[in-house]
């Protein structure tokens, strides 16, 4: 809780800053950009999170391939991070192998994998956060999304998107080295306006021609006391290679906690 | 009847001459709506299970329409800044081509090159080059990791570092279409990189297939520089105008209506069919010379243009509408052939040969009536003797002195010569080897096939009995031991790829890369782990080019210095004998790509060529026989072919040429024209036969008239083709080259050998007048009396 509240003031601090700065953006009675953005990082970020889910992998001729995994999720000290843990469960042949990440957002992520054919723990130097997450369309940095900062936004306008009012928010890197590292020129996000998760983004690649867009159908509010969402399904299209990805959660429980040795090299090497 | 019919044209020539410009106008047009096709793929025989397996190929891994662009550094190796930011914007620039296959191209700086290294703690896979390294240590760690990637050596880069190349793959589409276009993209990308630091090269089979194309245009201008040769040699025939205007319209026009006809009925053109017009052209000039030298005989007779126009046909034309109808006839049984080119050849040929006949007989008499008489010393330099005519006379002399072991005996001895040079043709297709050591297409190819791999691929298709078949560790185990084999076995091949490759160096990265576990693993889940831990750092795609989505298919990519089909034949026999030895039985593999499918091509257009000479050879023998009314004749008529093939086969045996698609070709070219010689020949002496009585005189009048525009037509055909020897394109050179010598050999045969077989076996349907069934002949065969 206290690094939750640690996490609040941060974000106020950075808010009124932001206030000082752009002066016009404060009397406007609408939010801004740069504030629906900060909804929407911190309405994802649940302190702890269990599921399962379904990757579905489809290339452009409609070949599929079907991945399921057991999932568990803590927000780190500084609100910000996250841990995770991934214990593939089907197909058969990858079954018991086991992937743990640990984000530090000014930095590198750790990860490691776990084989069971070879019963090691080895780190896996990946490389950045345009990266594809496990061999799908969403990169890293699509799922474990950067701090609002990385990104300029501004809000376009407001959009009703299958009966639900969306903001429409254009964000661009702040730099050219997160235009390189992050891959994008530029993304466009429709964030809910009843609780700031995004319903759909257009993701444009660094020539600026469009990428992939992913919708994000459902929502469900796993932690009702801290107002945390969580996305019921993604899909991703790439647009460029025909390629898609569908991600579906079960089994969400943000209930339960989950101790912190859970994502260690040595639990992941248990096998379960 | 032909008398009545030519005297009803001749009234009517005007009409006649109006019909057929229009008719001829009305063609030309059409000739815009023809379909060419670029495709050599429509050509394949869809059934052969090369072709099979590289449609398979395509399907699973995309497109096979492969370019291949080296970069060469003149100072040094090509890990500089400038020429890897080259690199750079080369392979941008390729990836936006309409119609690339994404997955498929790969270079250093493509984003799927990736690195796998091992570390004490782990694996680290990374992108080759994600930026160009801006300084030497940057640039020494690249170089490092690119050699520590044996995959990535002789394939993006040299053993050397001298050279880079860019692999790219392409389907055609809406915005793609043809190999031109293919090349002309690839040109607007490398072209602002061509500077004073670099040598950039482009080949693979599409640009091979365009330069192809290209040439094969050429046959255009080549078309009318035969045109030219073959007028020049007319006019020194004849001497008049009307002996280089008249054959030369009717081989114009008939050209026309046969491209006319193709494109009204919607028969598409291909680059193989090039050089057919100059058949069409050589078989209607050859007809008309003949109708023309006989208009001369008749005008020194009767001094009247009209009458000698009428008389000339009345005997002449039924000739020509015999030899013309077993043309038309012979080539037409082509149509059923498998192989559209084959088809097209036969139709094409057929059309052009049939409108060649109806113009002989509409405008070209009709014209030739309104054509001012021949002046008086035409016809009489005509009548008198010419520098062709001791030559023709002394053969008669020899012909009738029965001096048979003279022209048998000399003629044995080539022929013996020629039967066994036959035996020493090999067959073999080098799309390559047509085009001449200078010629763009070798400049750029053998540097880089020299500096890389290779330029030419060879697929091994494996395709598993279901899902996750290629994880079975036994399968790579074969697939390593078939790349091993290659490696070790051939010079010829460069360079091999497979899944194999990137599983060994996974499990020596995952075992701290000890070089010890650069071998594929044990057991089907950790090759399953692998390849899923790979897939979870590196793209979705980056196996796409190795392995099909759900693991049941891969394919080993083997690149090869050589196009020539015979040398791959001989590696995909030793493949497929070794291949039951090492693949479990429920696994299916095959051979394909580009040169797989070269040597399916060659294997069935040879063949298919050499079985449409047979069919042509056939449709000859059986009409001729059935015209002339014995079995015997068929076989007469055939002689100057059958002597001419052989000419063709010996000659190629002793010189090295070897049969392929476009020497198979002459072949066919050869019988279609020296059947005509025959008939002509047979005709004449059996017209002079049961004209006189005389068989000394028939003989010496045929060869000093039919003889004489035989020896008129082959140096027109043959001359014109031999302008083919100074393209710089190969099967045209040869095409070129045999065509004078099948020409030289056919009409030698019509007017020395088969006049002599005649003469010694004397045949009843030559010697022995009999009543003729049918109009035709009875007006022909109808006694005229002499002047």
């Amino acid at each position: 809780m206290a690094n939750i509240k640690l996490c609040c003031m941060w974000s106020m601090g950075l808010r009124i800053l932001l206030l000082a700065l752009s002066p016009w953006e404060a009397y406007s009675a609408e939010l801004s950009g740069h504030d629906i953005m900060e909804k929407n990082f911190y309405a994802g970020k649940v302190p702890h999170l269990l599921n399962e889910s379904t990757m579905t992998l489809t290339n452009e001729k409609g070949q599929q391939r079907v991945r399921k995994m057991r999932s568990a999720s803590i927000l780190q000290a500084n609100g910000i991070d996250t841990k995770l843990l991934i214990r593939f469960l089907f197909p058969g042949d990858v079954q018991g192998t086991g992937y743990l990440q640990v984000q530090h957002y000014q930095s590198d992520d750790d990860m490691w994998i776990y084989l069971p054919a070879l019963k090691k723990v080895r780190r896996l130097v990946a490389n950045n956060k345009r990266d594809s997450f496990v061999g799908s369309d969403f990169s890293y940095g699509d799922i474990l999304l950067p701090v609002v900062d990385t990104y300029r936004h501004q809000l376009l306008r407001r959009e009703m998107i299958d009966g639900e009012e969306c903001y429409v928010v254009e964000s661009t890197p702040a730099n050219e080295q997160i235009k390189k590292d992050y891959g994008y020129s530029k993304w466009v996000v429709w964030v809910r306006t009843s609780n700031f998760m995004e319903k759909k983004a257009e993701y444009y690649d660094g020539s600026g021609r469009l990428l992939k867009t992913q919708v994000v159908p459902a929502v469900k509010e796993v932690d009702t006391k801290g107002h945390k969402w969580w996305a019921l399904r993604r899909e991703v299209i790439n647009h460029q290679t025909g390629h898609r990805t569908e991600l579906a959660f079960d089994l969400l429980d943000a209930s339960q906690s989950v101790p912190d040795d859970f994502f260690t090299t040595r639990y992941l090497e248990r096998e379960k | 009847m032909f008398h009545r019919y030519i005297t009803t044209i001749v009234r009517h020539r005007l009409v006649v001459i109006a019909a057929a410009l229009a008719v001829s106008a009305f063609f030309a047009m059409q000739i815009g709506s023809l379909r060419v096709i670029v495709d050599p793929n429509d050509n394949l025989p869809q059934a052969h299970p090369y072709v099979i397996a590289t449609n398979e190929i395509e399907r699973i891994f995309g497109g096979r329409n492969l370019v291949v662009i080296g970069v060469e550094s003149v100072t040094g190796d090509i890990f500089q800044p400038a020429i890897l930011a080259k690199l750079v914007r080369l392979t941008d620039g390729i990836l936006k081509i309409p119609g690339v296959v994404r997955s498929n191209v790969i270079s250093l700086a493509s984003r799927k090159a990736k690195d796998i290294a091992g570390t004490e703690d782990g694996m680290a896979v990374h992108q080759l080059m994600e930026a160009v390294p801006e300084n030497a240590e940057e640039m020494a760690r690249l170089k490092q990791a690119v050699y520590a990637n044996p995959i990535y050596v002789d394939s993006i880069v040299s053993q050397r570092g001298t050279m880079a190349a860019i692999i790219a793959d392409f389907t055609f589409g809406k915005d793609l279409q043809g190999y031109r276009a293919i090349k002309e993209r690839v040109e607007t990308v490398v072209d602002p990189e061509r500077d004073d630091t670099v040598r950039i090269y482009q080949s693979g089979l599409s640009i091979n297939l365009a330069w192809l194309e290209i040439y094969s245009e050429r046959m255009a201008y080549l078309f009318f520089a035969a045109l030219a040769i073959i007028m020049a040699v007319l006019y020194l025939s004849f001497r008049s105008m009307q002996g280089l205007l008249v054959p030369i319209l009717t081989a114009l026009m008939s050209v026309i209506w046969g491209l006319g006809v193709m494109g009204l009925l919607s028969i598409p053109m291909d680059t193989f069919n090039a050089t057919t017009p100059i058949l069409i052209m050589a078989v209607a000039a050859g007809h008309s010379v003949q109708i023309l030298k006989r208009y001369y005989e008749e005008y020194g007779r009767l001094h009247n243009s009209e009458q000698a126009v009428i008389a000339s046909f009345t005997k002449i034309g039924p000739v020509m509408v015999t030899a013309g109808s077993i043309a038309v006839m012979s080539f037409l049984a082509l149509a059923a052939f498998p192989t559209l080119t084959i088809r097209v050849f036969g139709i094409f040929t057929a059309i052009g040969i049939f409108s060649a006949m109806l113009l002989e007989m509409t405008f070209i008499p009709a014209f030739r009536s309104l054509l001012p008489a021949p002046r008086r010393y035409e016809t009489e330099r005509e009548r008198s003797a010419d520098w062709l005519d001791r030559p023709v006379q002394a053969i008669a002399m020899v012909i009738l002195n029965r001096r048979w072991h003279l022209i048998f005996g000399i003629l044995a001895v080539p022929a013996a010569l020629l039967v066994l040079g036959m035996s020493r043709v090999t067959v073999d297709n080098s799309l390559k080897g047509n085009f001449s050591p200078d010629s763009p297409v070798r400049l750029e190819d053998v540097p880089l096939n020299a500096g890389m791999g290779g330029t030419n691929t060879l697929y091994v298709l494996i395709e598993g009995p279901e899902a996750d078949s290629i994880k079975n560790p036994s399968v790579l185990y074969a697939m390593d031991a078939m790349q091993t084999y290659m490696g070790a076995h051939y010079d010829l091949v460069g360079k091999t790829q497979s899944l194999a490759d990137f599983l060994k160096k996974m499990n020596r990265a995952m075992h701290a890369d000890d070089p010890a576990f650069e071998r594929l693993p044990e057991s089907r889940e950790l090759n399953a782990q692998y390849l899923f831990l790979y897939s979870m750092s590196g793209d979705p795609g980056d196996f796409d080019t190795y392995v099909d989505y759900d693991y049941r298919s891969a394919v080993i990519w083997a690149y090869l210095k050589t196009d020539s089909t015979a040398a791959i034949e001989h590696i995909i026999g030793d493949l497929r004998a070794i291949i039951p030895q090492q693949f479990p039985p429920e696994y299916k593999v095959s051979i394909g790509g580009g040169m797989a499918q070269g040597a399916a091509l060659n294997d069935v257009m040879v063949k298919g060529k050499l079985l449409n000479i047979g069919v042509i050879a056939a449709s000859i023998y059986l009409i001729s026989s059935l015209v002339l009314r014995s079995a015997l004749a068929g076989a007469f008529v055939l002689i100057p072919l059958v002597l001419a093939v052989i000419a063709n086969f010996g000659i190629m045996g002793w010189t090295g040429v070897r049969l392929d698609i476009g020497t198979a070709a002459v072949s066919a070219m050869a019988v279609g024209v020296g059947a005509d010689y025959a008939i002509y020949v047979i005709y004449r002496l059996r017209e002079e036969v049961q004209r006189y009585g005389d068989e000394n005189r028939a003989l010496l009048v045929t060869l000093g008239t039919a003889g004489k525009a035989v020896i008129y037509v082959a140096l027109a055909v043959g001359a014109g083709y031999s302008v083919l020897m100074l393209t710089g394109f190969g099967m045209h050179a040869r095409l070129g080259f045999l065509v004078a010598v099948a020409m030289a050999v056919s009409c030698l045969a019509a007017i020395v050998i088969l006049p002599a077989m005649l003469y010694a076996s004397r045949p009843k349907f030559v010697f022995i007048p009999q009543p003729f069934a049918g109009n035709t002949i009875k007006d022909f065969a109808a006694p005229i009396t002499p002047a």
